[in-house]
């Protein structure tokens, strides 16, 4: 970096300079909106948070997905004006969709934002990806927060918008997306905020935690390291310890990197699971690997399931097109 | 007491001054359980209202109030930038048409407001945060209006009261064990708001 300061604003710039389908918006730099939104007459999607988890936020606007972004400092929500900046960015008179993770600053900051611009007669609802299960107990998911599945959210709630849909319907598919999606992540080593003078935590070279969150938060475990096929498994057999009503056996698997952890070792787990959840009788539709919600430099993986019906693998298979994920 | 835009524009100059001061505190105080701007965060607040507030002619005290919150929320993305640029909001709602108010006003206006930025927050009394400073402060003012040295000296009292709970609320909440005896970074930031507003 250049600087710690200029860290977020730099990284936008660049994100935007590289990629001719995202711009910044006029009013507010913490603001990264669609090139073409605005030429269909849909229900606008919005989201947003903290830097930090690139492709996250911004790197998922695009047609069949979000249409703009609210950005903060690293690891910090963004503030109320650029909350407005993005829905009003995205809002084409058919009302605006809020999705985004389940952290108490977002939550307050896009509540308040959604507020003052109902005011203006911009109707919009919220859905909070609430999919690490290792956050709360099943009896407090609402409480969860919201990691790499909520991209799912993005895929199938931003599908159903491009076909016309009312914010009605666009707010429930991303709430049955939601209830249908798991996450567990694992992590290997710590990273470190721009301009902080140590990691955020601290874990031995032969030391793992099960269960981390994306901003270090603690998790379900620490302990030492084991071979891939092991912690696979571990993590498959939590997430499939809560199967949502309605799984018909047809189910996405995402193999997340945290940051600093490579395709090679994504791969190694994906094997594993992947082989695992065959011989439970899942069929795998659509798999992700790669780094798509990070954490800085952070090693690690996460494994997401979102357990399909007829109507989400529809949404899922339809086109989109963003830098990271194309369909 | 009468209190006008002038009293009202020192004390956020004030306010600045003291969050300017504190920074470096809070900052350390933050590091402890969490990422360490606290001390940041208040400054970019304070600094941000503060301008606004030097910015306004209008006496009008409600719409004052409501441009200091907005210039705040500009300032951060924070929870506790947010929280304060709410509650200004909510006090501008109080002293809408209103050029002057008195002691007894502003001490209502505060309770409005911390019931507001509970509400928000989706916090509660007792959880160790900011706002059970607020509420010591509100509460003492509610009891005699004129008396800012009381009211301090309850902020104080809160802090060290709820020093040796746990945190239940927010990313310290993770921490709740290791935040015992240690001062909630919030709580300490809004006794060195009313220390800097009181002792000017």
């Amino acid at each position: 970096m250049n600087g710690a300061d200029d860290f977020v604003d730099h990284m936008l710039e660049g994100l935007c300079a590289a990629n001719s389908s995202l711009v910044l918006d006029a009013g507010d730099p913490r603001v990264v909106r669609r090139t073409d939104i605005g030429k269909n007459a849909k229900v606008g999607i919005v989201s947003g948070g903290g830097s930090g988890h690139l492709p996250l936020f911004s790197g998922y606007v695009g047609p069949g997905l979000l249409d703009a972004c609210a950005i903060g400092n690293v690891f910090a929500g963004p503030n109320v004006s650029s909350c407005m900046a993005a829905m009003r960015a995205a809002d084409a008179g058919r009302g605006v969709l809020r999705l985004y993770g389940n952290y108490g600053g977002d939550r307050m900051n896009f509540d308040l934002a959604g507020e003052m611009l109902d005011a203006e007669g911009i109707a919009s609802t919220t859905v909070l990806g609430a999919d690490d299960i290792a956050s709360a107990a099943p009896a407090e998911a609402s409480k969860r927060r919201g990691v790499a599945g909520l991209i799912y959210a993005y895929k199938t709630a931003g599908a159903v918008a491009e076909t016309g849909a009312d914010l009605d319907e666009v707010t429930r598919i991303a709430v049955e997306t939601g209830t249908r999606t798991r996450t567990i992540g694992v992590a290997f080593s710590p990273t470190q905020l721009p301009g902080a003078a140590a990691s955020t935590f601290t874990l031995a070279d032969d030391e793992i935690e099960m269960g981390m969150g994306i901003h270090g938060e603690p998790g379900i475990r620490r302990e030492k390291s084991r071979p891939a096929d092991e912690i696979a498994d571990e993590m498959l057999e939590r997430l499939l310890g809560e199967v949502p009503a309605g799984a018909d056996g047809r189910v996405s698997l995402l193999v997340n990197s945290l940051g600093a952890t490579s395709l090679e070792e994504l791969f190694i787990l994906y094997r594993r699971v992947a082989s695992r959840l065959t011989e439970g009788g899942y069929r795998i539709v659509q798999p992700l690997v790669g780094r798509y919600v990070t954490s800085l430099e952070m090693g690690g993986a996460s494994l997401s399931l979102l357990h399909l019906n007829d109507e989400l693998a529809g949404l899922l298979a339809a086109p989109a097109s963003c830098p990271f994920w194309t369909v | 007491m009468v209190l006008a835009l002038a009293d009202f524009q020192a004390a956020a100059q004030h306010a600045a001054d003291g969050m300017r001061g504190a920074e470096d505190e809070l900052n350390a105080a933050d590091a402890r359980l969490g990422d360490g701007d606290t001390g940041q965060t208040m400054r970019r607040v304070a600094e941000g209202v503060a301008n606004a507030a030097a910015a306004t002619s209008s006496p009008e005290l409600g719409g004052f109030f409501r441009q200091l919150g907005m210039a705040g929320m500009a300032a951060t993305g924070s929870s506790l930038g947010t929280l304060v640029s709410i509650g200004l909001i909510e006090i501008g709602k109080s002293f809408k048409d209103r050029d002057t108010v008195d002691a007894a006003d502003l001490a209502l206006a505060l309770a409005t407001a911390e019931a507001a930025m509970l509400a928000r927050g989706k916090t509660q009394l007792g959880d160790k945060t900011a706002l059970d400073v607020l509420h010591a402060i509100a509460t003492a003012l509610a009891t005699d209006p004129e008396d800012a040295v009381a009211a301090l000296a309850a902020a104080k009292a809160c802090l060290d009261a709820l020093r040796d709970q746990p945190c239940r609320i927010g990313r310290a909440r993770m921490y709740a064990d290791k935040s015992i005896g240690m001062d909630d970074p919030g709580m300490l930031a809004f006794v060195r708001l009313a220390e800097s507003i009181v002792t000017r």
